[in-house]
C-alpha cells in the first residue's frame, strides 16, 4: 500500500508539473488589438496594435492617456514579419484578442487577401470572428487615431463597422469567417467594409461603403447609399432608412422610412439560353418623417406603400445593372446556379463573366407600414 | 494500620471510612467533611461530605433534614438512639425529602461524591446516604448564535443533558423515542446520551453505531464533537459525517428521519448522526419559509459552495492559461489592474486568501468591543492598502471577498471548511495545469466523494439517480404536502416498519 502511494504520488508529479510550460502570467503577454497589413516593394509591413494596460494604482497617478502601442515590422512573409514584434516589445503577442485586421486599398488590388491572411486562417490564436476592413490610404495611419470613447481604436472599428452593418445597412460587417466563406465560394465574390479618413475632422474614422472583392482582390467599391441596397438583394439589411424623393412638385425634398423587417426571397428560373432571376422584396417599414405626404387613411397609405416601393425597386435595379456591365455578380447568382443546377454551372462556370450580363433580374417589392410614430400620419403642421 | 483499596466496600468501622475518603480527597479543599452529633445525648455521629462546588443552590443540611423524619418516629425522650435504629429506619422507610441511594462501596461513595451528591456515613453503619444534589450554574434557554432563523422556534440547547433531552422529549412526545445513557472516561466521567427513533431508525446503522460507541467507552469526552470525531468512519477527509446543531427543532427533524442523535453533559451542541452530502444545504429555516423561496435559496447556497471552492482557482486558470477565454473588455479593465502587480496569479490569491483567513480567525478570538476594529482594519488591509500597496489588484480582491463569503453561505460552518481546504489544491492544479488540472482536480475530488462512508452508508447516497431524494429535499424543497406525505422513501419523516 505504501509503495502504491508513493507511485501515485510521484506519476501525480510526473503528471501535474508537466503543465508548467505554457504557463504564463498576463503581464508575461502584449495582448494583440488589432494589425495593419500593407505590401509594399515585394515585402510586407505590419503594423500591430497593442493594448497598453494603465496600471491604476491609485497612489501612482493617473499614467499616460493613451492606452495602445503601436509596433513597425515587415519581413517576406506575414508571419516572418509577426515574428519580429518579439524584438521590439519582449512580452510574446498573443492573438486571441485581435478585433481587426486592416489591409490598405492597394494591397488589396495587388494580392489577393487569402494569401495575406493565411497566417491568420492557420494558426490556432486568432478568432476567425476578427473584423476585417479596407482602407483608404495607407493602413497604418489608421491605427494611430484616437478612439472616441472605447479604450483603443481597434475596439472602435469593430463596433463601427459592426453598428454600421446593423443600423443604417451602409457597409457589411465583415469577418474573417464570412470572408472565408466568400472567397470559397463558386463566383469567389467577397465584401468587406471600407474605412476612410474624414478629412474635415481630425480623428474621425467612418465607414465609407463597400469593397467589394474577387478571387480575394479588390475590385469594386460601392458607396454608402449603394450599399444599403445592395444589402436588401442580399437578404442582409438588418436596418436601415429609405428615402423618398417628394416627387415633382418638390423635387429637392425627401421623406425617410425607418426599416423595421426586411426579407428578400430569390427564385431561380432557367431556360436554354436565358437565366432569369426574381427577387421578391417584403419590407415593414415605420414613418420616420413626412414632409409632403399624408398616411391618414388606407389609400393614402397604400400610395406610401407604393412610392417606397417604387424607390427600392428603382435602386436595386440600377446597382444591379451597374454591377453586370462590371462583370460583378454581388448577388452570388453563380452560387445559386451551382446549388441547384450544378452540371450546368460546370459547363459554364468558365464563361460566367460574360454571361453574367445577359441575366435577366426581376425584382417585385412589397411595402408595409406598420407604424406612424408617436404623431398622427401627416406632416407636423404649424399653426391651426 | 491496613491499607485501604478504593474497591473495598464501605467498612463498619465509621472512623476508617472517614479516613480513608480524607486521604482520597487530600488536596482537594472543595470537598467539605462535616461531623454532626445527634441522638438524645448527642451521642451519635455523622459525617456528611459533598463537593462544594458542584452541588451549588443546593440545601446542604440534609441530615438534619433526614433525622427529622427518624425524630417525629421516636417522640419520647430519654430512649436512646442507637445506630441500629438509624439503619433501620433509613432502610425501611426511606426519607421524603428526595431520592435517596445507599452505597456500599468506598468507590461507590467516592463517584457519586463526585457527581455531584451529598453522602451522608453514619457511625456503625457499613452503607451510607446519598442524596443527588447535582447543581452547576447554567445559561438559560436562548437562540443559538449560529443558527438564527427569521421564523421559526428560539430555543437552544444549554450545558445541561437532561434540559436538552427534555426540550427534544417536548417535540417527540412518543415512547419510540429512546434515549441511553453513558458515561464515558475515568477522570471525566462525564454523562452523555445517544436517542433515536424506534421503528425509524434504520436497525443496521443503530447496530453500528451502538458497536463503535462500545470501543469508546473508556475514552476521556469533552464535547460531542469528540464522540463524532471518534466513531466517524473517515477522520482525515475534510468533509464533515455528522451534522452538528443547537436547535432541539433540527434535532427533532433529524430523529423523524431515522437519524441518531449524540448529546454530552456540559455542551449545547448536538451531533446528528449520519450526515449526508446534501443534508448539509439543508437549514432549518427551509422547512419554516416558503418552498419556493427555500428551493431557491438551496440552490444560491450550492452555487455559493462551487463558488467558494473554485473561484480563485478557476481565475487563475482563466488569467495564466486561457486569457483567451476572457472576454475583451473584461480583459482590458484585467489586464489594467494585473500591471505592475509583482506576483504571480496564484501568488497574489494564496496572499489575499491567508489575509482573509488570518482576519476570520482573528476576529472569532477578539471581545466583541475590539472585533469591529478588527473588521475595519481588515476591511482597508484586504481592500484599499493593499491595492495600493501594489500587493494585491482589485479584482482579485473582489474574487477572494466573494470566495470568502460564499463559504459562509453554507449553513453547517462545518461544511465551508471543505471548501476552505479543497480551494488550496485547487488553486495550486489551476496554477500549474489551467483548465486541465481543474478537471483533475475534480475528478479526484468526486472520487473521494463516492468513496466515501458514512456508517457505512455512501456519503453520495442521495445523489444516486434511484433516489428521489436529492430532487424532493436536496435540490428543491417540495411543498410540504409533498414531503409529508407518500409511504416509505418518498416521505421526508420516513417510517420503517
Amino acid at each position: 500500500m505504501f509503495i502504491n502511494r508513493k507511485i501515485f504520488i510521484s506519476l501525480l508529479c510526473l503528471g501535474l508539473l508537466t503543465g508548467c510550460w505554457d504557463q504564463a502570467e498576463l503581464p508575461d503577454y502584449g495582448f494583440v488589438q488589432s494589425i495593419a497589413i500593407e505590401y509594399k516593394k515585394d515585402r510586407f509591413k505590419l503594423t500591430t496594435q497593442f493594448y497598453k494596460p494603465a496600471a491604476k494604482i491609485a497612489s501612482s497617478g493617473g499614467g499616460s492617456d493613451v492606452s495602445f502601442l503601436n509596433i513597425a515590422t515587415e519581413g517576406d512573409t506575414v508571419f516572418e514579419a509577426i515574428r519580429d514584434i518579439t524584438t521590439h516589445l519582449g512580452r510574446k503577442a498573443t492573438w486571441g484578442h485581435m478585433r481587426f485586421i486592416l489591409i490598405d486599398e492597394k494591397t488589396a488590388k495587388k494580392v489577393p487577401l487569402n494569401e495575406v491572411l493565411e497566417f491568420f486562417y492557420r494558426d490556432h490564436e486568432p478568432r476567425i470572428l476578427t473584423g476585417i476592413a479596407l482602407t483608404k490610404g495607407e493602413a497604418p495611419k489608421y491605427l494611430k487615431t484616437k478612439p472616441h470613447v472605447e479604450n483603443t481604436i481597434s475596439q472602435q472599428l469593430n463596433e463601427i463597422s459592426k453598428a454600421a452593418g446593423e443600423h443604417s445597412g451602409k457597409t457589411y460587417p465583415a469577418t474573417l469567417f464570412t470572408l472565408g466563406k466568400q472567397m470559397l465560394s463558386e463566383v469567389g465574390i467577397a465584401y468587406v467594409p471600407y474605412i476612410k479618413e474624414e478629412k474635415t475632422a481630425k480623428d474621425s474614422v467612418v465607414v465609407a461603403g463597400l469593397a467589394v472583392l474577387k478571387d480575394g482582390k479588390l475590385k469594386k467599391i460601392f458607396t454608402p447609399q449603394e450599399t444599403k441596397y445592395l444589402m436588401i438583394g442580399l437578404n442582409e439589411l438588418k436596418g436601415a432608412i429609405i428615402e423618398v424623393p417628394c416627387g415633382k412638385d418638390a423635387k429637392d425634398k425627401a421623406e425617410t422610412f425607418e426599416v423595421v423587417t426586411s426579407s428578400t426571397n430569390w427564385k431561380m428560373h432557367t431556360s436554354k439560353n436565358q437565366i432569369q432571376y426574381d427577387g421578391k422584396v417584403e419590407m415593414k417599414v415605420s414613418i420616420g418623417e413626412l414632409r409632403c405626404s399624408s398616411a391618414l387613411d388606407s389609400t393614402q397609405i397604400e400610395k406610401l406603400n407604393n412610392r417606397v416601393a417604387a424607390v427600392i425597386e428603382m435602386k436595386l435595379s440600377q446597382l444591379l445593372k451597374k454591377t453586370q456591365k462590371e462583370r460583378l455578380d454581388v448577388l452570388g447568382v453563380g452560387n445559386e446556379l451551382y446549388r441547384h443546377k450544378t452540371k450546368k454551372w460546370q459547363s459554364i462556370k468558365q464563361d460566367w463573366d460574360k454571361l453574367y450580363p445577359k441575366v435577366k433580374f426581376n425584382v417585385d417589392t412589397k411595402v408595409n407600414i406598420i407604424n406612424s410614430g408617436i404623431d398622427s400620419g401627416e406632416p407636423f403642421k404649424v399653426g391651426g | 494500620m491496613e491499607k485501604t483499596s478504593v474497591s473495598q466496600t464501605l467498612s463498619i468501622d465509621f472512623n476508617k471510612n472517614i479516613t480513608f475518603l480524607k486521604s482520597l480527597f487530600q488536596g482537594c479543599e472543595d470537598i467539605i467533611f462535616e461531623s454532626y452529633q445527634f441522638g438524645a445525648d448527642y451521642e451519635q455521629e455523622a459525617v456528611v461530605v459533598y463537593c462544594t462546588s458542584i452541588i451549588q443552590n443546593e440545601k446542604q443540611n440534609l441530615l438534619k433534614m433526614a433525622l427529622q423524619d427518624l425524630v417525629s418516629e421516636r417522640l419520647s425522650p430519654g430512649i436512646p438512639l442507637t445506630s441500629h435504629d438509624v439503619q433501620h429506619f433509613f432502610l425501611r422507610r426511606g426519607v421524603t425529602e428526595r431520592p435517596v441511594k445507599t452505597p456500599h462501596t468506598l468507590k461507590d461513595v467516592s463517584e457519586q461524591i463526585m457527581t455531584g451528591h451529598i453522602i451522608i456515613l453514619f457511625d456503625g453503619w457499613n452503607q451510607a446516604l446519598s442524596y443527588n444534589s447535582y447543581s452547576v450554574e447554567k445559561r438559560s434557554v436562548a437562540e443559538p448564535q449560529n443558527e438564527m432563523v427569521v421564523t421559526g422556534p428560539r430555543e437552544g440547547t444549554i450545558e445541561n443533558l437532561t434540559k436538552n433531552i427534555g426540550l427534544i422529549r417536548a417535540r417527540l412526545k412518543s415512547s419510540d423515542l429512546k434515549i441511553h445513557y453513558k458515561n464515558a472516561g475515568k477522570r471525566t466521567r462525564t454523562r452523555w446520551a445517544y436517542g433515536y427513533l424506534a421503528g425509524t431508525c434504520d436497525k443496521d446503522m443503530l447496530k453500528e453505531f451502538e458497536k463503535r460507541i462500545e470501543k469508546i467507552a473508556s475514552e476521556e469526552i469533552l464535547e460531542t464533537s469528540y464522540i463524532a470525531e471518534l466513531i466517524e468512519d473517515s477522520t482525515l477527509t475534510p468533509f464533515p459525517q455528522f451534522r452538528i446543531t443547537e436547535r432541539p427543532d433540527v434535532a427533532a427533524a433529524a430523529l423523524l428521519q431515522g437519524k441518531i442523535i449524540v448529546m454530552v453533559e456540559g455542551t449545547g451542541t448536538i451531533v446528528i448522526c449520519p450526515g449526508m452530502f446534501h443534508e448539509f444545504f439543508q437549514s432549518a429555516s427551509d422547512y419554516y419559509q416558503r418552498s419556493t423561496f427555500s428551493s431557491l435559496i438551496r440552490q444560491l447556497r450550492i452555487a455559493g459552495f462551487i463558488l467558494s471552492l473554485t473561484l480563485p482557482s478557476i481565475y487563475i486558470a482563466l488569467t495564466t492559461f486561457h486569457a483567451e477565454l476572457i472576454p475583451t473588455v473584461l480583459l482590458i479593465a484585467i489586464l489594467d489592474t494585473r500591471e505592475g502587480i509583482p506576483f504571480p496569479a496564484v501568488i497574489e490569491a494564496l496572499i489575499m486568501i491567508f489575509f482573509f483567513e488570518l482576519l476570520q480567525e482573528a476576529g472569532i478570538r477578539l471581545p466583541k468591543p475590539i472585533g469591529s476594529t478588527v473588521s475595519i482594519v481588515g476591511a482597508l488591509i484586504i481592500g484599499e492598502a493593499s491595492i495600493n500597496a501594489g500587493i494585491a489588484s482589485p479584482i482579485m480582491v473582489v474574487v477572494i471577498g466573494l470566495t470568502g463569503i460564499a463559504s459562509f453561505s453554507i449553513p453547517q460552518y462545518d461544511f465551508g471548511f471543505a471548501a476552505r481546504i479543497i480551494r488550496l489544491p485547487f488553486m495550486i492544479l489551476a496554477a500549474t495545469l489551467g483548465g486541465f488540472g481543474l478537471l483533475i482536480g475534480f475528478i479526484l475530488l468526486f472520487l473521494h466523494l463516492s468513496k466515501l462512508k458514512v456508517m457505512n452508508q455512501s456519503y453520495l447516497g442521495a445523489l444516486n439517480l434511484n433516489n428521489t431524494v436529492i430532487l424532493r429535499d436536496g435540490l428543491m424543497r417540495l411543498t410540504l404536502k409533498k414531503l409529508l406525505k407518500g409511504p416509505g422513501k418518498k416521505n421526508m419523516f420516513k417510517t420503517r416498519s
